[in-house]
């Protein structure tokens, strides 16, 4: 991994986290959490926030044990050398998918909502190449970027108010009308958008102030939460449960609602101006996979490691230009690995590192 | 060829024929004997015309020595006030002589005199022509160090002020000072510059802006990353913010480093007018920056791609205006775009009574006639036009030139990808904006990594305090004066 000397300020951190979050989620959540726990999705949200923070803050306390030390060290730590080395290579394989599956949604989204007749394969090439020029820089770069798509996002939630004018504040009644079970049901789905936090792996060797680590964690989380449910409260007032289960993209159908006497059809611009949010997901992801491959083959930088990707990537585009059916069905199966590697991952290593503890303790 | 050894040998028949084949080839060289008044001892005085002032030669030196002196101690009173020192090596002759001083031989001694009579041609101090101001100061930076750092000085009431002379380059010919507050600056900066500055290894530079290209940290960029300007205000301002000013004697730009990406939106004018105006000036300079490097392409990628986002009402007349026209759109842009920046190129290396006509025949014929003739829709023009407005509100030519460059690429964004495209485009600009560094210090600050503390005196400016605060502030430092009078005033 990079030098731990970079350093990070608690802002770029967060914001890092925070819009590593905020990728294709928001404009299907709607959709997905309706179907599964209809209007009470929002109850779904809390819990899988609450999930989303333990998650982190499971990973922090490991990291935590192990200062001085980037994640490939501390996996070789608690796991030993082979075992960790073999996680490390799935997180590089979990992380460069994640890249792929975000990357193909994208296109397939862009292709619906903008550019109709653009081929699949450059569209691909032109979203790589500011992926590719972010990734490549140093993570203090990068946590720059994070900064800048912080700031110049900030007007893009509060247009969805615009929907409100024909809101109906009835249809999120009653609150859990359906029992329990439906808002269980739902966290599975809230679970999915809140994948991002797990970079906190990555960044930790690099925090200027560790103490503060899991507070950013929580920072971005809550922010990610506010902004869930702000989208979800709005798109279930705007459309009603039933309306919902219809609509794929219904956060872009709700920008519908916004009409300006200089531009119609709105939600094209805003969706364009999207791609800079989606961008700062990929190259988290991408960097994420190319530090994991430069310490598993102990180059000197973590460049190299991208262009093999990126080159990886627009080979697979190349071969397989996936419809958006199939790249529904792919990132559905795809959401269980990831739950898998962000949720369940974090608590079994901290078992993992609590059992070997004790261990050590008995054996005193 | 010189001998790098050569002495003076005294006596005035040698000296004579060595000072002869030494400026054989000079038009300018003069030599001259006179015999002091008083006992009629020979002296020579030798020096290149064209870099000596004459008259003063004259008046302060050779009259004096004929008419005047009666002793040899008046003699060396006499020369006194302009004399460099004695010298023996003929290297260190020619040297000084070729820098404008005189040489004086005084018949018999062992060794020449060199006096500082140099006299080197400058401009005046006048108000800078390519960056004037509404309130600033009057007067410009010239071909001279010495005015220079006068000029600076007087903006800056501070004894501390550093002033670090720096040779460097080829032998060590180039001349350079660095000038910075002590407390202000940062050292890493200082020491950085220092040693980019020492790295240099060319003949000669020309001009500041060869400097410039030499320091800077990006040679591949296309955003300015140092400050060339011939304000001193500017430079004042700058060296009290912390940062870093090179002089070199023969140009009339001053640099300054490190520069942020923000800080090239800032004009002198800033500190002079009133808060809001000033606010809602640098409010125009960022919607003018959006405009100038996105309307061409925005417009480009609505007709060509996106004619859905156009409201209905507009997408009829622009669709009757682009109707006519049998070019794409980025085509259209490109044209008239070049021709614009033809226009502007023409009107600044013409003299400026036939630029006038370039306007009107760019203005009239090319925009009127081409719209008639059916080669460029009148929205295109309408779009140009704003376009080349909006760069020119640009207070800093290096940032505008930049600006009216960027906007070429993301016009063949545009064209290629539409609204992506140029969404792509400004990935990479920001990437670009926020990877690089001006010396040590981040390119993109303050914005990213964000610094809200700075906000408020780069994007915005807001009241500094104000009067009443001052005269509080000057109670607590117990300076009974300033309380006084400041009560005096209210």
């Amino acid at each position: 991994m990079s030098t731990p000397s970079q350093q990070l300020s608690h802002k770029q951190y967060i914001f890092y986290m925070y819009k590593t979050q905020i990728g294709i989620g928001v404009l299907i959540l709607p959709n997905v959490l309706t179907k599964a726990a209809g209007n009470s999705g929002w109850i779904s949200l809390l819990l899988g926030w609450m999930i989303a923070t333990a998650s982190g803050y499971f990973m922090i306390q490991v990291m935590k044990r192990h200062p001085g030390q980037t994640f490939d060290g501390m996996l070789q730590a608690v796991l030993g050398k082979w075992a960790g080395r073999t996680v490390l290579a799935l997180w590089v394989a979990y992380t460069a998918c994640t890249v792929a599956v975000v990357l193909y949604t994208e296109v397939n989204i862009i292709q619906i909502w903008i550019l109709r007749d653009m081929n699949q394969l450059l569209l691909v090439l032109a979203l790589l190449i500011p992926v590719y020029r972010l990734a490549r820089c140093r993570l203090q770069v990068q946590g720059r970027y994070a900064e800048f798509v912080y700031i110049f996002t900030f007007w893009m939630p509060p247009l969805v108010l615009f929907s409100l004018k024909e809101a109906h504040a009835l249809n999120l009644l009653p609150i859990a009308g359906d029992g329990l079970w439906p808002i269980l049901n739902g966290i599975r789905a809230s679970l999915v958008p809140f994948l991002g936090f797990e970079t906190a792996f990555l960044l930790y060797p690099h925090l200027q102030d560790k103490t503060k680590a899991f507070k950013g964690v929580l920072a971005a989380n809550s922010l990610s939460l506010l902004i869930y449910i702000f989208v979800f409260l709005t798109s279930t007032m705007y459309f009603s449960s039933e309306e919902l289960r219809t609509y794929l993209w219904p956060t872009l159908q709700l920008l519908k609602a916004v009409t300006m006497p200089f531009i119609e059809r709105f939600e094209i611009v805003f969706l364009a101006y999207y791609i800079i949010l989606v961008t700062q997901t990929l190259s988290a992801y991408l960097f994420f996979a190319a530090s994991g491959i430069q310490s598993l083959i102990g180059s000197k930088d973590h460049k190299r490691p991208v262009v093999l990707l990126i080159v990886l990537l627009i080979g697979v585009a190349w071969i397989w230009k996936p419809t958006l059916e199939e790249m529904e069905m792919v990132s559905g199966g795809f959401d269980t690995v990831s739950i898998g590697m962000g949720y369940v991952f974090p608590l079994l290593l901290w078992c993992c590192w609590e059992a070997r503890r004790m261990a050590k303790g008995a054996l005193r | 060829m010189l001998d790098q050894e050569e002495r003076l040998r005294p006596g005035m028949p040698e000296i004579k024929p060595v000072l002869q084949r030494h400026f054989k080839e000079v038009s300018d060289f003069v030599m001259k004997s006179i015999r002091l008044g008083f006992n009629g001892q020979a002296v020579l005085i030798s020096y290149l015309s064209v870099v000596v002032d004459e008259d003063k030669l004259s008046r302060d030196i050779i009259q004096p020595l004929i008419l005047k002196a009666e002793t040899i101690e008046q003699v060396e009173s006499i020369l006194e006030p302009v004399r460099l020192g004695s010298y023996e090596r003929w290297e260190d002759i020619n040297k000084g002589m070729w820098k404008g001083h005189v040489f004086l031989y005084l018949d018999g001694e062992a060794h020449a005199y060199l006096l500082n009579m140099s006299s080197w041609p400058s401009a005046q101090v006048k108000e800078p022509d390519n960056e004037s101001t509404l309130k600033g100061t009057r007067s410009g930076f010239i071909d001279s160090n010495h005015t220079n750092l006068a000029l600076i000085r007087h903006h800056i009431p501070e004894e501390r002020l550093i002033q670090q002379e720096v040779r460097t380059g080829h032998e060590g010919k180039i001349h350079a000072v660095m000038l910075y507050h002590p407390d202000k600056a940062d050292p890493a900066n200082v020491t950085e510059l220092n040693a980019r500055l020492r790295r240099i290894d060319s003949q000669a530079l020309m001009s500041m802006g060869e400097l410039a290209e030499s320091l800077e940290d990006n040679n591949y960029s296309m955003l300015p990353q140092l400050l060339l300007t011939e304000r001193p205000d500017v430079v004042a301002s700058g060296i009290m913010e912390g940062k870093i000013a090179i002089l070199m004697g023969h140009t009339s730009q001053v640099m300054l480093a490190p520069m942020t990406f923000l800080s090239f939106f800032l004009s002198a004018d800033d500190r002079n007018l009133r808060w809001p105006v000033v606010t809602f000036f640098r409010l125009l300079r960022f919607i003018g920056l959006v405009i100038a490097i996105f309307l061409p392409s925005f417009y480009i990628a609505a007709v060509s791609y996106h004619y859905e986002i156009i409201p209905i009402d507009l997408v009829l007349s622009v669709g009757k205006s682009l109707e006519r026209v049998p070019v794409p759109p980025i085509l259209e842009a490109l044209f008239m775009e070049l021709i614009l920046e033809m226009l502007r190129e023409a009107s600044l290396r013409l003299p400026p009574k036939v630029g006038q006509s370039v306007g009107i025949v760019g203005g009239i014929v090319i925009g009127q006639a081409a719209v008639e003739a059916g080669l460029v829709s009148n929205v295109m023009v309408i779009v140009v036009a704003l376009t080349a407005i909006a760069s020119f509100v640009q207070p800093n030519q290096d940032m505008a030139a930049a600006v009216r460059l960027l906007r070429f690429p993301f016009m063949i964004a545009a064209f290629l990808m539409g609204l992506v495209g140029i969404v792509i485009g400004i990935m990479v600009l920001v990437t670009h904006i926020i990877s690089m560094q001006s010396l040590k210090a981040p390119y993109g600050s303050p914005l990213f990594p964000i610094d809200t503390k700075k906000w408020r005196s780069v994007l915005a400016r807001l009241p500094q305090g104000g009067f009443r605060n001052r005269a509080d502030s000057a109670v607590a430092g117990n300076d009974p004066q300033a309380d006084s009078s400041s009560r005096s005033k209210r």
